[in-house]
């Protein structure tokens, strides 16, 4: 019986052209993700943002939560949703570091932009964070933290009106928390206003997911690890 | 049967080290996907020491600690060591010349390669090459729809891998005849 010999080049063409297929299909990925943002954003009447190289000195910052000195030489913006696992995970890993190394010796300031875009709690939440800062803006941070420190699962509708002024009472008292209600109640839509802004902005320097940071002129993406953030604190703070 | 083909293979240090190395590339991907732009940025910086040209990459791959759920760490670790592992078994074929290639074996692979790469996803919220990919075609608003938010990917990866481990390894022990 003759042998079944099949040349190598015959052997080779499937798997080399399943190998290219692959790397072109690759390569549009990654080229798709580099070209647009990942996921629906959210947009102003304006339309669709307009796409720029991430810059901090760019980020519209008035008005917006913050922590540190107001002069730091190096600001750092933050998009968190206040449901994401990733930003719960940076609040408790890398955030007390920057904190400490960075806020506290008056290096850095950290300026909070809301991306909630996970539901409506995420929502809820982000009119809440508005009125904690316009009501007290010295324990913003206090109360931020708080959130992700009782934070439940993701969209199960955990965080309800009773659950969140739980949250707020017990950080800022009863007295405090009320007026921080009346103020959601009278200012919500102005507070969706300004976060679907700082959505449409965030979106716009190229952040598609959370937790998302500009500090200087790059843009960081994911909660990582301290030693990475703080090599790019470095970085910008000796002007690079 | 896959031990014996895993001893005749990785028992010659070359595919050992390609496995590796492989494993090594696929795995940091993963875990720089997210910030090869500010990657790019640093180590092109003709101002930037050398020193942090090469600790921030390293840096970053931390993240596979800060950036991933249990699942997704679990499976991204898991398609990178079966790419590897595929990628070596696969050249040892190749080189070895054997008749009846398995050209299904071969497009397991590529499939698992190329559905492990789905479902590398860095985030709950945000599973990046998935996202893009889907959006490309339309479909991302499927991802939160998903029991795992796209990790059904990641899964599936590694089950394509793991199916063709098993079917290159079968080639492998596959006796040569005349």
């Amino acid at each position: 019986m003759e042998p079944e010999i099949k040349s190598t080049t015959n052997n080779l063409s499937m798997p080399v052209a399943i190998v290219i297929a692959g790397a072109l299909i690759a390569g549009a990925v990654l080229w798709s993700n580099h070209a647009a943002p990942s996921q629906p954003v959210a947009t102003t009447n304006a339309g669709q943002p307009q796409a720029q190289a991430a810059d901090v000195s760019k980020v519209k910052t008035a008005g917006e939560p913050f922590i540190g000195n107001q002069n730091a030489p190096t600001t750092i913006a933050y998009w968190y949703d206040y449901q994401c696992p990733f930003c719960k995970q940076n609040e408790e890993t890398a955030m007390p570091q920057i904190v400490k190394d960075y806020v506290d010796t008056g290096k850095v300031r950290i300026v909070f932009k809301d991306f909630q875009f996970l539901g409506p709690d995420s929502q809820a939440l982000g009119q809440f964070s508005r009125a904690v800062w316009a009501a007290v803006p010295d324990k913003f941070y206090q109360w931020h933290k708080a959130v992700y420190d009782n934070a439940g699962t993701e969209n199960t509708g955990w965080a309800t009106h009773s659950k969140i002024m739980s949250i707020t009472t017990s950080v800022l008292g009863a007295t405090v928390a009320n007026q921080v209600n009346q103020l959601v109640t009278a200012n919500g839509a102005t507070y969706q206003k300004e976060m679907d802004a700082d959505k449409v902005e965030g979106s716009a320097f190229g952040v598609t997911g959370t937790p998302g940071f500009v500090i200087g002129k790059q843009l960081v993406e994911g909660a990582q690890p301290y030693a990475a953030i703080k090599q790019v604190i470095d970085l910008t703070l000796a002007g690079k | 049967m896959i031990a014996h083909a895993f001893i005749t293979v990785f028992k010659d240090w070359k595919y050992v080290l390609l496995s590796a190395v492989v494993a090594a590339i696929a795995f940091a991907l993963a875990t720089w996907l997210p910030n090869l732009q500010l990657l790019y940025s640093i180590l092109k910086d003709p101002l930037v020491p050398l020193a942090d040209k090469v600790m921030l990459p390293i840096n970053l791959l931390g993240s596979i600690a800060t950036n991933f759920t249990t699942l997704a760490a679990s499976y991204t670790i898991a398609i990178a060591l079966l790419i590897g592992i595929n990628i070596a078994l696969t050249t040892y074929q190749v080189s070895r010349q054997r008749q009846g290639f398995s050209k299904g074996g071969a497009a397991t692979s590529s499939l698992g390669v190329l559905t492990g790469i789905f479902g590398i996803g860095c985030a709950a919220c945000n599973s990046l090459v998935l996202m893009s990919a889907l959006g490309v075609v339309g479909g991302a608003g499927i991802i939160p729809l998903l029991p795992l938010k796209g990790g059904e990917f990641g899964i599936a990866g590694v089950l394509l891998l793991g199916t063709a481990t098993y079917l290159l390894a079968r080639q492998v022990t596959k006796p040569l005849v005349c």
